[in-house]
């Protein structure tokens, strides 16, 4: 990730580019977020000053350094590690836990749909079924966790394989369907009278012993703990206080368990996409007869795309039982089996170990973003699917690399080049236009729909973070909104 | 015995219901390549729509239009063929539009719904991959489906229907007044279908404008109206059978289609995802075979057995029943 | 009565027309040769609208058509019959006809037209509940051609209707291409590689290289021209 172009030079290297920008900014918003809630305004300014300092000066050191963009991965990985002690609560620690398992199962998505081209709607599937295996084999059987963990995910790597079966007869839409029909069904298979003394039925499975962190490591988390201790407990009977930081050295163990298997699940799957095996994953999506034609053997590499992704999805589903410990069907609705795993990659950007992490990183965030603002509407709680939805479609009409992609492209983009384009662009409206503009916000506004404007405004970030091509698209989208649109007829010889 | 044919009865209603949703599913199929997720959304939202405007009429907001008083001091009742477009005065003194009314307003709202989600929201993602435009789709299933929840909460709500009388005893069987409004209503819209498609220039323009776009565009035919046109049929179409749908059911919940488009979906992969007749015969095959499992073997294994068919003939015979082989391209 | 004036037209970054100006004179039969890739097909892509061109102008009867869709440039009755005839397979012969007079709203002129287009082709009368994709390839230019009358076009864009074809109904076709012009007054431009054939039925030729115009001459002129025989009449 060299930097590319020359846009930056002298004093203009020192400033943040538009991606780094958005990147200091998201800090900015989450340390905010994070320390908002301690009520110590100073101290949370204070904090979330220093981070982004922090961030700013490394970053922009680094790489002016080393004019290469890879600080990035740095910061990134620097944070995570500090999560633990950057986050506020034990539960914040545990969401983030999730996010790093839920980046694993991005990445086992990733290789199906991202570098094969294959529809899978059905992953969310894979994680219920590692996790019931899991749960079923320590509930039922009593086995140790681990060695219930290592069976599951063999038996979900094995069933991913199985799985690729019918997908090599199966092309783009058709595939989708069976694989959104495999998934919903599972859920209810698991409700079924005559399997309930395994699964649970509806009450699902609790896993009643997890991990705990060994003797010396405890003791060191329990020891950091005391500042996490939540106000109002600070002054609770000793036992209460020592429950409380038990909690946090058990989830920050946890943290750090999912943390080191993520990190070598990303490693491993940015390794598979430059290796042979994703290059052909790739002929394999851009042009699958051709490719078989030139003796790449498709099928052996659809089956293995699967039986790849269904591994991660394994890992993911056995963690995730460790984590949260509970299983249960509610878990696997439509939206957690098929949409949001596709759609947070998406989102995140296909084809890139980055977008499967921001993609984890949206997918558990969000909610809890939504749920903050939900504080004070109960109902904007049930916009969450909106929400997901609405970004889906504003990645997949404007921005289809993704946010990742997105910004790895915006990082050789000067604030200058973009000033200058958005003036061109708002001196060539007219006047009419823009008082037409400036009349619908204020009927927006007018009306009451306040909702509308948060959306129109969050809609209006996504395209600043998109790249130069995705504002020109959007301007002649609008631009072509008046005239009846029309279809571009296909070039000759594509027709259907 | 009796029970046999009862259920066989029920189960062509629903399925007719199945068809026409099916049906909607395969025009855009055919015409675009895309399997619309959303197909059952909205046709849920549309149907919320003409629940809204079901509801006691209220337009007090709206200075000196206050429609309920204009009715009520001119007494005026219009019918169209005996049938009432507003329904008198209630006991609360308020007016509601007849059912004739709702239908036309709710479909004529799905029409243009439908065209202006393929216009602003599809026709951007399209020909880049087909994969986008159904991932698009599901984006607009997640969409309108929190949406609905937001705005009109979980709980089911009652839901007008024309006859909801004793049911009719055809001596072989009996079937509810709804259930055998919904099956004639289905069979005369796949007629109407038919008619269209087969019968008509228009219809004909539309399939052309699926089947070879560039031909179609040297006859003179704007391909992409035709396409904002097949997404509008399958708009209120689908929005149709919501409507069909829920009074027969509990009333109308955000969840009202999810369970009638994976039937819809079974029933489209049955007869071939690219037949509109298969989409006919499979949404009767499956409605029959549904109430069937439902009465003899359990009502928990009717989703089961849907999803189980739609997998097992995706393996055996991708194509379905009616459907064209499908031909890779280099 | 149509007007090309300095076309250039590419798809993405391939230049396909460089520079092509032709004129059409109203009521003739005019020809355009080249070898594959010469750009013959994409001069009347442009014509009728499927490619915009970069830059030039397309004047029919005056007025400047370039640049408008397809489905305008029909309603003009500019038809284009497109190399490898491109007719709906899935459909029958009657309904293909019937879409080629789409832009028509007079009932009993589409009648006559198709009984006519039926005296044209007596294969299609007899096969005019077939569906299309299983005629054979000579009936199937046929029906693209007949489907093309439909519209009851002023300029007949014909692109190979020799292609594929046993001489003997090439002979067939031309024969047909000849009366139309005749007898219907329909202007023609013509594309054919079989350049003595299309030099005998036309009036004006042009030779086309690399999307260039290198030779325009009267059809007699050009089938005595040396380099003309030598690259394309082969004697
Ligand atoms: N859809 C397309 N995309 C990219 N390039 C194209 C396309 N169609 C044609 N070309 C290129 O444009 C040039 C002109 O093509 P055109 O089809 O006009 O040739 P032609 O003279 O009709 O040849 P032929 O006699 O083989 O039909 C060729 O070099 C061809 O490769
Ligand atoms: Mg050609």
């Amino acid at each position: 990730m060299k930097m590319t172009g020359n846009y930056r030079q002298g004093i203009e290297r020192f400033i943040p580019s538009p991606a780094e920008a958005v990147v200091l900014a998201t800090l900015l918003f989450f340390t905010w977020y994070l320390y908002g809630g301690t009520g110590n305004d100073v101290f949370a300014g204070l904090s979330t000053f220093i981070v982004v300092a922090i961030a700013w000066v490394l970053g922009v050191a680094i790489r002016v350094a080393l004019n290469d963009m890879r600080w990035w991965l740095l910061v990134i990985a620097l944070l995570l590690v500090m999560a633990p002690w950057l986050a506020l609560n034990t539960f914040q620690i545990a969401v983030m836990t999730e996010v790093l398992v839920f980046s694993l199962l991005l990445h086992g998505l990733n290789v199906v749909t991202g570098l094969t081209g294959q529809m899978s709607l059905g992953h969310g599937a894979l994680v219920g079924l590692s996790a019931y295996a899991v749960a079923i084999l320590v509930d039922h059987w009593d086995w140790p966790l681990l060695p219930a963990m290592a069976a599951a995910v063999a038996l979900t790597f094995a069933f991913g394989f199985a799985l690729g079966i019918p997908a090599l007869r199966l092309a783009g839409p058709y595939l989708a369907i069976a694989t959104v029909a495999a998934a919903l069904v599972f859920p209810l298979v698991l409700k079924l009278d005559s399997v309930q003394d395994y699964t649970g039925g509806v009450q699902g499975l609790r896993l009643h012993k997890q991990p705990q962190p060994p003797g010396f490591i405890g003791g060191f988390l329990e020891n950091e703990s005391i500042a996490k201790i939540p106000e109002q407990k600070k002054f609770a009977p000793e036992e209460v206080q020592v429950k409380e930081r038990q909690k946090f050295a058990q989830a920050t163990y946890l943290y750090f368990l999912c943390f080191g298997v993520a990190a070598i699940g990303t490693f491993a799957a940015w390794n598979l996409q430059r290796s042979r095996f994703g290059r052909a994953f790739i002929a394999v999506r851009d042009a699958e007869v051709a490719a078989t034609s030139m003796g790449v053997n498709t099928a052996l590499y659809k089956v293995t795309a699967f039986g790849i992704s269904a591994l991660y999805a394994g890992i993911a589903g056995a963690l995730l039982y460790m984590v949260v410990a509970f299983v249960a069907p509610e878990s696997f609705d439509l939206f957690n089996l098929s949409i949001n795993p596709i759609a947070y990659l998406v989102i995140g950007g296909l084809a890139a170990p980055g977008g499967a992490m921001v993609g984890a990183f949206g997918y558990k965030w969000g909610p809890e973003v939504i749920k903050k603002i939900a504080r004070t509407d109960t109902d904007f709680d049930k916009l969450q699917g909106a929400l997901t939805g609405l970004m889906l479609i504003v990645v997949m009409t404007r921005m289809p690399q993704g946010v990742w992609g997105s910004l790895t492209r915006l990082n050789s983009f000067s604030w200058k080049a973009l000033i200058n384009e958005t003036k061109a662009w708002v001196l060539s409206r007219t006047i009419a236009y823009w008082l037409a503009i400036a009349l619908g916000v204020a009927v927006v506004i007018a009306i009451g729909a306040w909702f509308a404007p948060v959306w129109g405004v969050f809609a209006a970030g996504l395209l600043v973070v998109a790249p130069q091509d995705a504002w020109a698209g959007v301007f002649l989208w609008l631009r072509s909104l008046p005239a009846i649109g029309r279809r571009r007829a296909p070039a000759p010889g594509d027709a259907r | 015995m009796e029970t046999f044919f009862d259920q066989l009865a029920i189960g062509a209603s629903t399925g007719a219901l199945y068809a026409l949703l099916a049906l909607a599913l395969v025009f855009i199929f055919r015409a675009t390549d895309i399997v619309n997720f959303a197909q059952g959304e909205m046709a849920m939202f549309n149907t919320y729509i003409g629940w809204s405007i079901s509801r006691p009429l209220s337009f007090s907001w709206i200075p000196f239009l206050s429609i309920e008083r204009h009715i009520n001091i001119l007494n005026w009742h219009p019918e169209v063929f005996g049938i009432p477009l507003f329904l008198g005065s209630e006991s609360d003194g308020s007016t509601r539009l007849g059912y004739l009314l709702i239908v036309i307003g709710t479909v004529a709202i799905a029409f243009v719904m439908g065209g202006l989600i393929e216009r602003l929201i599809i026709r951007p993602s399209e020909g880049k991959n087909l994969l986008n435009a159904v991932i698009v789709t599901l984006g607009i299933f997640a969409i309108v489906n929190s949406i609905a929840n937001w705005r009109y909460g979980p709980v089911p709500q009652n839901y007008p229907a024309p006859f909801k009388g004793n049911a009719v005893d055809f001596g072989l069987f009996k079937l509810g007044q709804h259930s055998l409004f919904a099956l004639i209503v289905g069979v005369a819209m796949m007629f109407a279908i038919y008619v269209f498609f087969q019968r008509t220039k228009l219809g004909l323009a539309v399939r052309a404008a699926a089947l070879n776009p560039q031909a179609s565009e040297l006859m003179g035919i704007n391909t992409g109206q035709m396409l904002t046109l097949g997404w509008s049929l399958a708009a209120a179409i689908g929005c149709l059978a919501g409507m069909l749908v829920a009074p027969s059911v509990a009333g109308i919940s955000p969840n009202l289609m999810l369970g009638v488009l994976l039937y819809a979906f079974a029933a489209a992969v049955l007869g071939g995802l690219d037949s509109a007749l298969g989409a006919v015969v499979g949404g009767l095959a499956v409605g029959i075979g549904q109430t069937m499992v439902v009465q003899y073997i359990g009502s928990e294994w009717s989703d089961i057995v849907a999803f189980g068919l739609i997998i097992g003939i995706l393996m055996v015979k991708p194509t379905g029943i009616f459907g064209s082989p499908v031909v890779k391209k280099v | 009565m149509l007007e090309v004036k300095n076309i250039r037209a590419a798809y993405g970054p391939v230049t396909a027309l460089h520079d092509i100006s032709l004129s059409v004179p109203e009521g003739q039969i005019v020809t355009v040769l080249g070898a594959n890739g010469a750009g013959k097909s994409t001069t009347l892509r442009v014509i009728s609208g499927l490619l915009r061109p970069s830059a030039g102008t397309v004047l029919f009867e005056g007025r400047p058509i370039h640049g408008k869709p397809a489905d305008w440039i029909v309603r003009q009755r500019i038809c284009h019959v497109p190399e490898g005839r491109q007719i709906f397979a899935t459909l029958t012969v009657e309904a293909n006809l019937s879409l080629g007079a789409y832009t028509r709203r007079d009932k009993p002129g589409i009648k006559a037209d198709l009984q006519r287009v039926f005296d044209y082709f007596p294969r299609l009368a007899e096969r005019r509940n077939q569906v299309a994709g299983t005629l054979s390839g000579g009936e199937q230019q046929m029906l693209a051609i007949g489907r093309a009358l439909m519209a009851r076009p002023r300029l007949l864009l014909l692109d190979e209707p020799s292609l594929g074809l046993a001489p003997l109904v090439v002979r067939d076709i031309f024969k047909i291409i000849r009366t139309i012009n005749e007898e219907d007054r329909v202007t023609i431009l013509l594309i054919e590689q079989d350049a003595k054939l299309a030099l005998s039925v036309a009036s004006y030729g042009y030779v086309l290289e690399t999307g260039r115009v290198v030779v325009n001459e009267p059809a007699a002129d050009l089938a005595r021209n040396e380099t003309v025989r030598k690259s394309y009449l082969g004697y």
